[in-house]
């Protein structure tokens, strides 16, 4: 893979509603390539919409760019096919096919349509090399829907990672895992952007400390603050939307624990 | 409104019956049906059941038949014709071998000819309606059973079901009607060259087309006589009009509004069309409520 | 005893003929989640087509044989054609695909009005498959029956293969379980539907030229087969051919009893009784799929 060119995720002026409601009001950030930028924001802040229209789940106007390639307008499965893979916030896998079979189609949606119809034998390389990367090597023929929480949402990673995703859009990945299932996730996430680039919206802020190279807030479908880790928590806007008030440095915000 | 043509199904008739009868119009009714009915506004044209019906059983009678199966579709004529059937057997020394009935529409016919076959019946007395008797014959002949070893009279299939059907499944099978294409006589060869003149060589005529066609000729001659389009004169007129019909001759009967008419018995052929195979010799009076038959007093 | 071993073969040929009819209506149901009401007129479409080939092949075996792909195709294209006109647009609006599809199954029955009659028409059978197998004790099994079941068995032999097997089968399953994720994977989820569409109206057509070999060939000889395949469909379970593979067999063999032991429309009442009961009981079908929501 670090054959292929890393690219950064451009959001211009991005505007969802849902009959009247505005949910994402003119959403603008840049995430240089390889970066891991965590997306936080209270319940509601248009988060999981925002991703959806980057992934072209819902309508938007505005513009989303990744390297030269403008997203908005293009069919859900092209924007895939461009390299942008997202996981979803209630994990989401085919949970009547086996592991092998769910990153088999995901290894499979870029294959040209001659080779659908021929059954094909032995793992790929790909697929091994990711059953690999998230500790499934040795479930590959079990039922999706059979695998604990963590190991769905791995499970859903290594999706990404054979698809060839170079745009992760992970929607709160480590939501319910152990403390040790967070680590691994953690590392997993260095080690994927090293030629990837990264976006986790997430709740928790011990995961956000440890692992984001940069932090964007979004508040009422509006960025709200935007920089490291440090200078977000720092700014008095951010603490007032968590907690109603502005407290010192340092011990907001705190968020929702999952 | 001088006059109405039409009505398929009984049912349809029933329905508008009491609609002619408040308003003192008039409808000529074309099709065969289950007889013990008679109104003042309807005149009908096709057989009632002792020109249709009571002749198939005696001739199922004059070929030896002692036990009969009943299949018919579940609605009034069928069980109003088995009704008179049964009675018929009684007095004739015919059993009834079983007696059942298909939902209307009902194309699924595996059990019926199930048990017909294991019934080991004479013949079958069929009244079926529609596409039921598609599905009917079809498993009829799957089944093994045939026309030379369990004959089926059928009172509901003319030639333009026939070619619905498929002569491989009815050839050889008896129908009992008033009228067939293969009718002889100068008035038949005139209707059926202009019929298939007018809609095409391959369109067969059929015994409710000629109902229908001779109910504007008997109206046309009511009204002649009648010297008025007036519904009780036109209804007064009618007793004793003829008209020279492709069946043969027919006679209106002023007191219950039904015509007389030659009874014919017809076997399928290959060619899809049927040819007689017994014939009443001159018009059977009608008589809708069997008065004159002592084996169906207690019918009505 | 012969006659109760005949009344078990009319079952399971009973359950044949339903499985057919439903087979291709449970594929498109659980992909689209619409019932596609136009699905018996598919059926029509199928059989209609056997008809017009014995315009010009005269052997009765032969166009049977060239009807079954023939037909395949027609209906299948029939139902692309309705899945990109109509079905597509209308998705995630199962009531007005409902209402819409019923429209287009009163405006292909015209249409075959038009353009073939009202009355039914004929085909012929091959010889061979309006005869039957003797078996001991005066049994006899119809063979056009055994050929219905070996039709509706290979059916769901190769559907189910095709679906398990290849990677075009993976998809379709994929976007019945979770279609926003089949899409995110990459999956082109509309070429999906369409390919479903097209097989599951192919079966249909199928499922037409079997039944020229038991029942009517006319224009309305759809609308009694989509009643009987809905039900067959919904209390099977949604997305699980499984459900309809033992549904189908089930209330056939549940109808021809019942037929055997009281009258057919009383059969006909127990059998609707019997679906109620099981739908109260378990309103999702015999088999459901885990879905997002429900994992
Ligand atoms: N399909 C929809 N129709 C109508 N409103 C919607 C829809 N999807 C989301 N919304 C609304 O848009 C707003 C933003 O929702 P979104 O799911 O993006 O929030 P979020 O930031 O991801 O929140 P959470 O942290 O709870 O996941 C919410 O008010 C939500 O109710
Ligand atoms: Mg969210």
């Amino acid at each position: 893979m670090s054959d292929e060119r890393l690219d950064g995720l451009s959001v211009r002026d991005v505007r969802v509603s849902f009959d009247g409601f505005t949910a994402v009001d003119g959403v603008s950030l840049e995430v240089p390539a390889g970066d891991i930028r965590f997306l936080i924001g209270p319940n509601g802040a248009g988060k999981t919409t925002l991703v959806d229209a980057i992934t072209g789940l819902v309508r938007a106007t505005g513009s989303v760019r990744f390297g030269d390639e403008e997203l908005l307008g293009r069919a859900v499965h092209r924007i895939s096919r461009l390299g942008i893979g997202r996981t979803f916030q209630t994990s989401s896998v085919f949970e009547e096919l086996s592991v092998l079979q769910n990153l088999d189609i995901a290894a499979g949606a870029r294959r040209g349509w001659a080779t659908l119809a021929r059954r094909r034998r032995g793992i790929p390389d790909e697929v091994a090399a990711a059953l690999e990367t998230i500790g499934l090597a040795g479930r590959a023929e079990h039922l999706a829907g059979t695998l604990a929480h963590g190991q769905k949402q791995w499970l859903e990673i290594g999706m990404l990672l054979v698809q060839d995703a170079r745009l992760l859009l992970l929607d709160e990945p480590v939501a319910g895992m152990s403390h040790e299932e967070r680590d691994a996730t953690g590392a997993l996430l260095e080690t994927v952007s090293r030629d990837r680039t990264v976006v986790v919206i997430e709740h928790d802020m011990d995961f956000l400390r440890r692992f984001a190279r940069s932090v964007t807030v979004l508040h009422a479908g509006r960025v709200l603050s935007e920089g490291t880790v440090a200078q977000v928590q720092a700014d008095p806007r951010v603490q007032e939307v968590y907690l109603g008030h502005p407290v010192d440095a340092g011990s907001a915000p705190t968020g929702r624990e999952a | 409104m001088a006059a109405v043509f039409g009505c398929w199904t009984s049912a349809s008739r029933k329905a508008v019956k009491p609609v002619f009868e408040k308003n003192k119009a008039l409808l000529f009714y074309p099709v065969q049906y289950e007889g013990l009915e008679q109104s003042p506004y309807i005149f009908y044209t096709g057989a009632t059941t002792n020109q249709q019906i009571v002749p198939g059983l005696d001739y199922l009678k004059s070929q030896g038949v002692k036990s009969v199966y009943l299949v018919g579709s579940d609605y009034v004529f069928p069980r109003t014709a088995n009704k008179i059937i049964k009675a018929y057997a009684a007095a004739n020394g015919m059993t009834v071998s079983g007696e059942d009935y298909a939902p209307l529409g009902s194309t699924e016919f595996g059990t019926i000819v199930n048990k017909v076959k294991s019934s080991g019946a004479d013949a079958v007395f069929n009244t079926l309606n529609g596409d039921s008797n598609v599905a009917f014959f079809k498993e009829y002949k799957s089944a093994g059973l045939t026309a030379a070893a369990m004959p089926v009279v059928s009172v509901s299939i003319a030639e333009e079901e026939v070619k619905g059907i498929g002569t491989q499944y009815l050839e050889g099978q008896l129908t009992a009607w008033n009228y067939y294409q293969t009718t002889p006589g100068a008035a038949n060869s005139k209707f059926v060259a202009a019929y298939k003149a007018k809609y095409g060589a391959d369109k067969p005529t059929s015994d409710p087309m000629e109902a229908a066609y001779v109910g504007v000729y008997l109206w046309k001659a009511m009204v002649e006589k009648a010297g008025a389009f007036d519904v009780e004169k036109v209804r007064a007129a009618s007793d004793g009009i003829t008209f020279d019909a492709p069946e043969g001759l027919v006679t209106v009967d002023g007191k219950t509004q039904h015509i007389a008419k030659t009874a014919r018995i017809g076997k399928i052929g290959a060619d899809g069309l049927i040819t007689e195979v017994w014939n009443s010799g001159k018009p059977v009076e009608p008589d809708p409520y069997l008065k004159t038959y002592p084996w169906a007093s207690g019918l009505s | 005893m012969t006659v109760l071993f005949g009344q078990l073969f009319t079952g399971i040929s009973i359950g044949a003929v339903l499985l057919l009819i439903a087979l291709g209506l449970a594929l498109t149901f659980g992909q689209m989640n619409v019932i596609n009401m136009a699905h018996g007129e598919f059926i029509m479409a199928g059989a209609y087509t056997t008809y017009v080939l014995q315009q010009s092949i005269t052997g009765a075996g032969l166009s049977l044989v060239v009807a079954l792909p023939v037909a395949f195709v027609v209906a299948g294209a029939m139902g692309v054609l309705l899945e990109i006109l109509l079905i597509r647009r209308l998705y995630a609006r199962p009531l007005d695909t409902l209402l819409v599809t019923w429209g287009v199954s009163l405006m292909l029955q015209q249409l075959a009005r038009d353009i073939f009659g009202s009355p039914n028409v004929q085909t012929r059978a091959p010889e061979i498959l309006t005869g039957n197998v003797a078996l001991p004790g005066g049994l006899t099994i119809a063979n056009n029956r055994l050929f219905i079941l070996a039709l509706a068995l290979a059916a769901v032999a190769a559907l189910t293969l095709a679906l398990r097997l290849t990677p075009l089968g993976r998809r379709i399953r994929a976007v019945v379980q979770n279609r926003d994720l089949a899409a995110v994977s990459g999956i082109a989820t509309s070429r999906v539907d369409r390919t479903t569409f097209f097989v599951g109206s192919g079966l249909a057509g199928l499922a037409g030229v079997a039944l020229t070999l038991l029942g009517p060939i006319g224009p309305t000889m759809g609308t009694n087969l989509i009643i009987d395949a809905f039900l067959v469909v919904v209390v099977g379970g949604i997305g699980q051919l499984k459900g309809s593979v033992i549904v189908a067999f089930a209330l056939g063999v549940l109808q021809a009893t019942g037929e055997y032991l009281t009258t057919l429309s009383v059969a006909k009442v127990i059998v609707f009784v019997a679906i109620v009961a099981f739908l109260q009981w378990r309103p999702q079908g015999l088999f459901t799929l885990r879905t997002r929501s429900l994992a």
